[in-house]
């Protein structure tokens, strides 16, 4: 056994060691926050103020190219209408304001949201990554992607694999022949029947000349009041709006209100009333 | 023998073994980046073009294609689908970095490969580089003290590649200010280009075509600050003495919303505005002078406004190519574009033939099958 001053001048200079360890980790602690905090002034996502400018004028300048039924068209009044007018209202009666439409062509809506003639582009909006360094995208709201059909209640096909066997109706040349032919190849006797439209292809199905079709889901979905159900989608096409990358505090509250459309069970009513026309 | 060198190794003294490896490891290095050298792709065995229709053409775009096996891959594919022709850009920056400096690497890959593929490319010569004009000023500003510089290029290019190039397309849409280094546009000041580059084509190799830069069809109206209209402007470059420093013309023929065959009409955009294009030279004493399709055809993206449905592309394309093949004094017609290097993600994507991943698209089988003789479309199939 230690002789007790041993022991005391042991512990006491282990103190004096945990202490100066403590110390360092202490600083080093706080070192990292500073640094972190520099760097967070420097990199973080600035806000440009746009939510409050928006609140301040009470006007949400929305984007759109009013030729894409039923996103968006001129109804028989000249009015701009469709399922994402409806969400621009909503987003905008959340936000306390009221909605301006502003028609620009589709290729020009990036560049009006850049320039700062809009504050937000609902347009049928294909997520497009190799925007992300100029442009802020919401939560995705539909996925236009291409969509293998069939007849509900009458239909066996349940799957991709069950179409072998199977004539499936597409529109000629578009992508979804592109698909059509894919599966094609990868599936053993496929026949595929090219119509000149994606109605038309759809008619294929709807006669019994076809017994599935292949057509991209806004043409796909305003036909689901027939009888018509998704067996899959071959492809993702995610709709989203969009906001200048720097308007974070107005992306942030245009989430959180289709969120909210979503979780109320609004946004599958408006999808209901536009996309299939209940 | 190899024992014998290493006894000699050993015997060296230590500095001159150590820089006998050194200069190893040196030549070893000089080879590794040749073995590893994208360069290094095989121009594979002569090809010929298999085609039911000798003039077809399409422009491809391998300017900006840094890989050469996307070269080579861009212009089998352009082979598989019945295509002899193609229109490429060479742009004078990229050839001619510095004053004198040419560098040929790039060009050399694609007309080799295309050469070695059985197709005839026709050269589009434009882009003028930061050394050749002011510090802000745009590709397509070519200051008139520095015509004879791209004169120099021009007679680079023929010299080195006239054997295999039977034609060059000077400047592109002379008639649209973005085209003229967004100076007002000028039918007189496009003609002194030609005439002082002609006899410059014509010393390297007097076989090559010079043709005179397409122009952008378009029905601008008198004293637009965009552009000219593009009959008027053949016009005054006709009145100007153009026909006699050009061997032929290059002609863009958008369809747009038009059917392939809808008739020619001075106050419309359409494929046969062509044929009134011809009637201009027939009228001006030109009705010998080939013309050659260098871009055209049609779009069909969902969305733009100007874009047809998919199916009445490839109808249109087709009727449009067997115009071309009726039409006895066009030589050739390119269609716009076989494939983008990446995506646009605009509209202009939807003009293409080919993905950027080189998955047909189904305009592209379809041509293919036209080519070959076959019958396109749903019927029976």
């Amino acid at each position: 056994m230690q002789p007790l001053v041993a022991r005391i001048t042991h512990h006491s200079s282990f103190i004096t060691h945990h202490s100066s360890f403590i110390k360092w980790i202490a600083f080093s602690i706080a070192l990292t926050l500073l640094l972190g905090a520099i760097l967070w002034q420097f990199f973080a996502p600035r806000d440009d103020g746009a939510l409050v400018e928006i609140q301040r004028l009470g006007t949400l300048r929305v984007g759109l190219d009013a030729s894409f039924p039923p996103f968006e068209t001129l109804d028989a009044d000249g009015q701009i209408a469709g399922l994402d007018v409806d969400i621009a209202g909503a987003i905008a009666t959340d936000l306390g304001v009221e909605p301006e439409l502003v028609n620009i062509g589709f290729d020009g809506l990036y560049d009006a949201l850049l320039a700062r003639r809009v504050d937000i582009v609902i347009s049928g909006l294909p997520y497009d990554p190799r925007w992300t360094e100029d442009v802020a995208y919401t939560n995705t709201y539909f996925n236009a992607g291409q969509i293998l059909v069939a007849l509900t209640g009458v239909s066996t096909i349940t799957a991709v694999e069950d179409i072998t066997g199977h004539t499936v109706a597409v529109e000629w040349g578009s992508q979804a022949d592109m698909e059509g032919r894919r599966l094609e190849r990868e599936l053993a006797q496929v026949t595929l029947l090219r119509r000149s439209t994606a109605d038309e292809a759809l008619a294929a199905l709807f006669s019994g000349e076809a017994d599935a079709a292949v057509v991209d889901a806004v043409s796909g979905v305003s036909a689901f009041p027939r009888g018509l159900k998704i067996v899959t989608y071959l492809t993702d096409e995610w709709y989203a709006a969009a906001v200048h990358i720097e308007s974070q505090k107005l992306l942030e509250a245009v989430n959180q209100s289709l969120a909210r459309l979503e979780e109320s069970g609004e946004m599958a009513k408006m999808q209901a009333r536009w996309l299939h026309g209940q | 023998m190899i024992k014998k060198m290493v006894d000699t190794l050993h015997a060296a003294p230590y500095s001159s073994r150590a820089a006998l490896i050194v200069a190893c490891l040196l030549i070893i290095a000089l080879f590794i980046p040749a073995a590893a050298s994208p360069r290094q792709i095989k121009l594979g065995p002569q090809q010929t073009v298999v085609t039911a229709n000798p003039k077809m053409g399409i422009h491809t775009r391998l300017t900006d294609e840094v890989e050469p096996w996307k070269i080579k891959r861009t212009l089998e594919m352009v082979r598989e689908m019945g295509a002899p022709w193609i229109v490429e850009y060479f742009p004078w920056a990229y050839r001619e970095p510095f004053p004198g400096f040419f560098d040929w690497s790039h060009s050399d890959l694609v007309i080799n490969h295309a050469d070695r593929q059985g197709i005839t490319v026709i050269a589009r010569l434009g882009f003028v580089p930061q050394w050749a004009r002011p510090y802000d000023s745009a590709s397509s500003y070519l200051p008139p003290e520095r015509i004879s510089d791209f004169g120099d290029y021009v007679q680079a290019f023929v010299d080195r590649y006239g054997d295999r190039v039977p034609a060059i397309i000077i400047w592109n849409e002379p008639n649209l200010a973005l085209e003229w280094g967004f100076q007002p546009v000028d039918p007189e000041g496009y003609t002194q280009l030609l005439a002082a580059v002609y006899p410059r084509a014509k010393a390297a190799n007097s076989n090559t075509l010079v043709l005179g830069g397409a122009l952008a069809p378009t029905l601008a109206p008198p004293g637009s600050e965009q552009g000219m209209n593009d009959l008027v402007y053949l016009q005054r470059m006709l009145d100007a003495g153009a026909g006699e420093v050009m061997d032929g013309l290059s002609v863009h023929a958008y369809g747009w919303s038009f059917p392939a065959d809808d008739p020619p009409h001075p106050e419309v955009i359409n494929f046969r505005r062509t044929e009134l294009v011809h009637q201009l030279l027939v009228d001006n004493g030109y009705g010998d002078m080939p013309i050659y399709i260098t871009e055209g055809g049609w779009n069909d993206h969902p969305r733009w406004t100007r874009a047809v449905k998919p199916a009445q592309r490839i109808q249109n394309t087709v009727q449009a190519y067997e115009l071309i093949e009726s039409w006895p004094w066009a030589k050739a017609g390119a269609i716009w574009a076989f494939r983008y290097p990446w995506p646009a993600r605009t509209y202009l994507d939807y003009f293409t033939f080919v993905t950027p991943d080189f998955e047909p698209k189904p305009i592209y089988l379809e041509i293919q099958r036209y080519s070959r003789g076959e019958e396109i479309g749903d019927n029976g199939r």
